[in-house]
């Protein structure tokens, strides 16, 4: 047991003097998050900018355009031109367009209406949020032209107050991220390394069973993965004021990093076992790693990526992390909410060790 | 060069009969697969001495120490290292030997004081750092205990992972081809540093391919070609095997048939090449000197650049195996076992050049 802290101590130290690979493990998430948070999201809730094109004129129009001004999400830009607002739309002057076509005040309340929308589907994020927003308020109008339960009026305050903070989309995906990176980059990489260069060999000449430098190893890796989880998340809550739901979160989110981490350790672990070299773990490490990071929902929601690419979104386990650390962090959901994420997770863990323990090479 | 005897180890105070040996191997065998890489080798060594083994690459040095260090699970063959048998559970005996392996890089962002320290507790010790800075201090590290592996020099790195073989106060020490690579002012600083861990008590059991640190430093070397020992001695009786074989080589003013030569006294073969001038072998070096000079007298000859080279471990080599022990490098010579390609390969991967002795 002595022995096992002394090599976590020195696994500790080693860390901590290896300045380039600490900065990558605990301030590029970080940095990653403030930039994407500066760039994509802004300090308050998302706001886009809505041009509503109003051939009409009439009362029914105001009325609408009206409610879409107090709608905090959105900005309106009202005009009567069609073409001069989509030609604003494609200059990114707006994210959405809605038109109100002539002879709207006539046509109300009998029957449903169809209006023209445009959106920039080039900016994904916009326009889903905007998209969801004048959704939610024409459902709600037309809720309240048929009279129908006020409730409904509760319900699209929720939705537009919370959900198109991108900060707080991001944050619980960041720690995902950290959580995999240096899990299968800093397991992978170093252990490698200790097998080329005979570290590993030399080891096996000592008494010390391989158990206690492996757990001291796995044991750094586990805190590591807490610190960025812990940094990330203070960066998030202190700087971009991501709202953390619930009490609870904090030990959840501990448990969630804690097993998250093990499955990418042991893909990591994997990865050093079926490499020859350095190089090649490198990568294998960016062939396994660097799909799941874009194909995860980390930076971006995945719901509205092609329908052909679901299955393969399905298949990263980086997605459970992170749809998991969303829940409980943002959504304060507890673990039973998530606990299919958590069954796929520990099976990833599981098949990886089994995997790693059966390629397993000293030299 | 001063060379230690077993007696004066034992008058050190390691206090044991002569007769004690502290590795016992016998019929060691090791295959891959078809190539038989180690075949039944038996040898001893006793307490107290340099023991080495002298082979080229792929003689299967390496892979026969790796068995007696309980690295390599043998095929065949029984191993007994201070009593106890390494096989099948090698445990107690790592415990009581300090290993030195090929081209062990260590680890980095650890000072050495602390990589000491660490294999210290690997074998369940704990040293302070006074202690890991008297060991470094045995192997002339002792002004780097607080540097980083990746400042040391080849031959320094050499004398930590020599360190970290003496960190356990092991009975045997195994040091393999520790001065591989280094150059020759590094190599003969280390071979100070083994001659002192010997004086000290331990056993030291060493492979080269370099035959002159065979000769300097050990007390007994088994020469080893093929995964077979061929002999098993002193350098000394290895060489006086031979019948005392030296090399006379000369050039003259002016030339002279090469019967006259073959005529000297006590010479036993000639040539002639046309720049090294003449080269006569001769069982007694001193009487066939003499005669040549009397000759060149005689017929008003000058003598230049004369050299006599006595027979040495080199000659032995080629001697038994009628291969040059250094000249493996063509790789095509006969019988080549499995485990040179494997060293070979090995090396070029850490990027070691190999070295003429």
């Amino acid at each position: 047991m002595r022995t096992f802290w002394d090599f976590t101590k020195a696994d500790v130290q080693m860390v901590l003097r290896n300045r380039q690979a600490l900065f990558w493990t605990f301030f590029f998430p970080v940095l990653l998050m403030g930039l994407m948070g500066v760039v994509f999201g802004q300090e308050s809730a998302f706001t886009a900018s809505l041009g509503i094109v109003d051939e009409d004129g009439g009362p029914a129009a105001r009325q609408v355009i009206d409610v879409f001004r107090h709608v905090p999400a959105v900005k309106v830009a009202v005009g009567t031109d069609e073409s001069q607002m989509l030609s604003d739309l494609k200059d990114g002057r707006h994210a959405a367009v809605l038109v109100l076509p002539k002879g709207l005040e006539s046509q109300v309340g009998h029957g449903s209406l169809s209006l023209p929308y445009f959106y920039d589907n080039s900016s994904l994020i916009q326009a889903s949020g905007v998209n969801n927003v004048v959704q939610q308020v024409l459902t709600e109008m037309s809720y309240r032209a048929t009279h129908t339960q006020p409730v409904f009026t509760l319900r699209m305050q929720g939705v537009t107050a919370k959900g198109f903070n991108y900060i707080d989309f991001l944050v619980p995906g960041v720690v995902a991220m950290a959580l995999m990176t240096s899990g299968i980059y800093g397991v992978s990489g170093t252990f490698v390394e200790y097998r080329q260069r005979g570290v590993l060999r030399r080891l096996k000449a000592t008494p010390m069973p391989l158990s206690s430098f492996i757990g001291a190893r796995v044991l750094v890796s586990l805190i590591t993965a807490l610190i960025q989880a812990g940094l990330v998340i203070a960066v998030g809550v202190f700087l971009f004021h991501v709202h953390i739901m619930g009490g609870m979160a904090a030990l959840n989110v501990v448990l969630l990093a804690l097993l998250g981490a093990s499955s990418f350790i042991t893909i990591g672990f994997f990865v050093a076992a079926i490499s020859k070299n350095v190089e090649s773990a490198a990568a294998l490490g960016q062939v396994i790693g660097t799909p799941m990071m874009f194909l995860s929902g980390i930076f971006f929601p995945m719901d509205s990526a092609p329908a052909w690419i679901q299955p393969v979104v399905r298949a990263m386990p980086l997605k459970y992390l992170a749809d998991a650390l969303r829940a409980v962090i943002i959504n304060g959901h507890g673990l039973w909410f998530v606990r299919w994420d958590v069954v796929i997770l520990a099976v990833v863990a599981g098949v990886f060790l089994v995997a790693s323990v059966r390629f397993f090479r000293w030299e | 060069m001063r060379r230690v005897s077993p007696g004066a180890c034992r008058e050190a105070g390691v206090g044991l009969s002569a007769g004690d040996q502290v590795i016992e191997v016998r019929d060691l065998t090791k295959r891959y697969g078809e190539l038989v890489a180690v075949e039944a080798i038996t040898f001893t060594v006793a307490r107290g001495e340099v023991f080495g083994i002298l082979g080229p690459n792929g003689a299967g040095k390496t892979t026969t120490l790796e068995m007696v260090e309980g690295l390599r699970k043998p095929d065949g063959g029984t191993i007994a290292v201070d009593g106890l048998p390494v096989w099948p559970d090698p445990a107690p005996v790592k415990r009581r030997i300090g290993v030195q392996l090929q081209a062990t890089a260590l680890f980095e962002y650890q000072k050495l004081w602390e990589i000491i320290y660490v294999f210290g507790s690997s074998y369940g010790l704990r040293r302070s750092r006074n202690e890991c800075v008297a060991l470094l201090d045995r192997v002339g590290l002792h002004d780097k205990a607080d540097a980083y592996v990746r400042e040391l020099s080849g031959g320094q790195a050499q004398r930590l992972s020599i360190a970290l073989a003496l960190v356990n106060d092991p009975v045997v020490t195994f040091l393999d081809e520790p001065t591989t690579g280094l150059d020759p002012r590094a190599r003969r600083a280390l071979w100070d540093v083994i001659r002192e861990i010997n004086r000290t008590g331990t056993t030291v059991v060493l492979t080269t391919h370099y035959m002159e640190e065979a000769e300097r430093l050990c007390e007994r070397v088994a020469v080893m070609d093929l995964g077979r020992i061929m002999a098993l001695d002193t350098p000394r009786a290895l060489i006086n095997r031979l019948g005392a074989e030296a090399t006379i080589t000369f050039t003259l003013s002016d030339p002279v048939p090469l019967a006259t030569l073959c005529a000297l006294e006590g010479a036993t073969d000639c040539h002639a090449a046309e720049e090294e001038g003449y080269t006569v072998v001769a069982t007694d070096a001193q009487r066939t000197v003499v005669s040549l000079l009397d000759m060149a007298a005689r017929d008003g000859l000058t003598v230049r650049n004369l050299d006599v080279k006595g027979a040495d471990l080199e000659d032995v080599f080629l001697h038994m195996t009628g291969r040059k022990l250094a000249d493996d490098e063509d790789g095509s010579s006969a019988g080549e076992g499995a485990e040179a390609g494997r060293a070979r390969r090995r090396r070029s991967r850490f990027g070691l050049g190999r070295r003429r002795a």
